[in-house]
């Protein structure tokens, strides 16, 4: 393992405890992170994703377990940690973005309140020196007079405002990482535009590392280095942007990609993937894709395709060397 | 049947053509402040559904882009403007009813799929409700022709015992398409219909309304705010801003060369899955509240190309190709 690697998520399992036994959720999981890169989780609903980046920073819903693998953290295991040890870690040293900034402030304080608060919590600092570290923080967020905003509450900014405060809550102790769950899909586009620059150049100017969780491959392409492709609960692909989407090798990849409306050229009919995504309950065996993919063979049924290195990606696929 | 398909074919003509539309909604003012508010909510909108022909309308959150959809679906009154069937006035309350018994002849599909469908009924009542309503299906050929509704739309006859809570989204906005079609009506409006559907559904659902507007002529009014899927569905597009209409053109000269700075930001902003590593333009500044529009043209606080004039008077539609667009810029050619 090279030095510069943040976060490892090593073949990492989970499962919901149901009154019907453990119904797997996440299988195999296998992604390392390294410091200042923005890894973009992508798939379709309920392929995982949002609950892989729940689970290392340990918000995992209270019946959904780690069974297998194991999650470190600049080089210490933290899927094992306490609850009362992991929130030291949470705020500190991962922070978290999600998709509705409205739900993640509190409306009863102002944001200053807020954010003295979570600065007080981890560090031992004045009330004073932490409203000064608010200012600053706002004003690096990009808020527009940041001075009289401070004391504002949060129905009083509009929606990318609002995330603009939320992310930053996530920054205010300068984190290694951030989670960022669907940052912009409750935004309009040109606010959109707005928060990815700003997680960009967070990630430029302080090193910090990023995990998108997305469904938009559009915001992939623009924001993220690397990407790692999801489908039901499993890694289907994971490379470097420029690869995966302009040169998909799993068929998953390549279905999701060609279903895009395009911009450029107008096609009297999308390319549709057939069927959706099966329910945790029903998940084919061997590979999890083989009943909506053209190339699936009796291989396919028998054996699950594991994760492979190939040239410039990883890929699970039994045929992704003739997927060119 | 025969008789539904010669009425059909007598009435293949006729458009829907909203006329300077607007729509304001008076709000209470907060708790302990005195006064109403007046949100213009929609100013001076026309447009016309033809047959066989899709109307895009796109812009942000607030544009009032779904109030047309409720004025045109008569779900709500106009405040302004005249909204013209068969030469009715659709927006006079009189008129409207008579339409709504004609057969429903517009019909709407809504983003939620989830919300739009009675949990408690199976498919099969949800489509005989509908085929009820519009009193174009014999009682005896009702189960005969839910299951015609179900094979249009893509999906089979299995699914009409079953309840909305065994489908997946996708599925469901497939029974919500069939439950619209079931009273043949000519224009079917389209609010959001694949935003809360994922990319490989979506692709879905939009190839099953090309097929259905392919066979039956129908005319459609697509809302949404994904250019992408405007570039793919629709023959005209309206770009709307703070509850106007900004650039209202074919879809083939808007995409070619937009002209209005905010469709031209619009484009450039969207993110994009196949160009890896571009840095989309950035747009400054918010939509501003609707209370309280800048005088001027609404876009004036974010245009790069504003002037005082801008500011002062709101521009109106300026020819250019396969439309009009209101830009003093482009009206002064100062803007190509």
């Amino acid at each position: 393992m090279s030095a510069d690697i943040l976060l490892e998520i090593d073949h990492l399992d989970a499962s919901f405890d149901t009154r019907r036994g453990a119904l797997q959720v996440l299988s195999d999981l296998h992604l390392d992170v390294r410091q200042g890169e923005i890894v973009a989780l992508v798939g379709e609903s309920g392929a995982g994703k949002s609950l892989t980046g729940s689970a290392i920073n340990g918000l995992l819903p209270s019946r959904c377990r780690i069974t297998g693998g194991q999650i470190r953290f600049a080089g210490k295991r933290i899927d094992t940690l306490s609850n009362r040890e992991m929130q030291r870690i949470r705020g500190a040293e991962i922070g978290t973005i999600f998709q509705d900034p409205l739900t993640s402030l509190n409306p009863l304080y102002t944001v200053s309140q807020q954010l003295v608060r979570t600065i007080r919590t981890h560090q031992a600092v004045s009330r004073k020196a932490a409203e000064a570290r608010a200012l600053t923080l706002l004003e690096e967020v990009g808020i527009p007079a940041p001075a009289d905003r401070l004391h504002q509450y949060p129905h009083e900014f509009s929606g990318g405002m609002r995330q603009r405060v939320v992310i930053a809550l996530a920054i205010a102790l300068r984190p290694k990482l951030i989670i960022a769950d669907e940052p912009t899909t409750a935004l309009d586009v040109s606010i959109q535009a707005q928060i990815l620059e700003l997680l960009r150049r967070l990630s430029r100017d302080h090193g910090t590392s990023v995990i998108l969780v997305t469904h938009d491959m559009g915001v992939v392409a623009e924001t993220a280095d690397r990407v790692a492709v999801l489908y039901a609960g499993r890694m289907v692909e994971v490379g470097r942007v420029a690869d995966v989407l302009m040169e998909p090798r799993h068929p998953y990849t390549r279905g999701l990609l060609a279903s895009i409306p395009s911009i450029l050229k107008k096609e009297p009919r999308l390319p549709q993937i057939p069927g959706s995504m099966p329910a945790l309950t029903a998940i084919p065996s061997g590979c999890a894709y083989r009943t909506r993919c053209g190339h699936a063979t009796d291989r396919c049924a028998l054996e699950r395709p594991l994760l492979r290195g190939l040239a410039d990606r990883d890929v699970a696929c039994h045929y992704a060397e003739e997927m060119i | 049947m025969a008789g539904n398909a010669q009425a059909r074919r007598e009435v293949q003509g006729s458009s829907l053509e909203a006329r300077s539309l607007a729509k304001t909604y008076h709000l209470q003012a907060a708790p302990g402040r005195s006064g109403s508010y007046a949100v213009k909510a929609v100013r001076d909108v026309s447009l016309t559904l033809q047959p066989g022909r899709t109307v895009a309308l796109v812009g942000e959150s607030g544009c009032g882009k779904s109030t047309i959809a409720k004025m045109l679906a008569g779900l709500e009154p106009p405040s302004e403007g005249q909204i013209r069937l068969d030469g009715k006035d659709l927006a006079k309350p009189s008129a409207r009813l008579a339409a709504w018994r004609q057969g429903r002849r517009i019909q709407m599909i809504f983003q939620d799929p989830y919300a739009s469908l009675n949990p408690r009924w199976t498919v099969a009542s949800i489509l005989q409700e509908a085929f009820k309503a519009s009193g174009t299906v014999a009682r005896r050929d009702m189960s005969q022709a839910v299951l015609r509704a179900l094979s249009a739309v893509g999906l089979p006859d299995t699914a009409a015992g079953k309840f909305p809570h065994e489908f997946s989204g996708g599925q469901r906005q497939r029974i919500s398409i069939a439950r619209a079609l079931a009273c043949e009506p000519q224009f079917l409006i389209c609010d959001e219909p694949t935003s809360a559907l994922d990319v490989s559904v979506q692709a879905q659902i939009l190839n099953v309304l090309k097929d259905i507007q392919a066979e039956r002529g129908l005319a459609f009014l697509l809302i949404t705010h994904d250019l992408s899927v405007v570039h793919h569905m629709a023959d005209h597009v309206g770009v709307m801003y703070l509850g106007l209409l900004v650039e209202d053109r074919r879809a083939e000269d808007l995409f070619a060369a937009p002209s209005h700075p905010y469709t031209r930001m619009l484009l450039d902003t969207i993110p994009r899955a196949d160009k890896p590593g571009r840095r989309p333009a950035m747009m400054s500044g918010e939509v501003p509240n609707p209370i309280s529009p800048p005088p001027g043209c609404p876009f004036n606080p974010r245009c790069s190309f504003a002037e005082d004039r801008c500011r002062t008077e709101r521009p109106g539609p300026t020819p250019v190709a396969g439309g009009h667009v209101a830009c003093h810029a482009i009206e002064e050619r100062r803007l190509a």
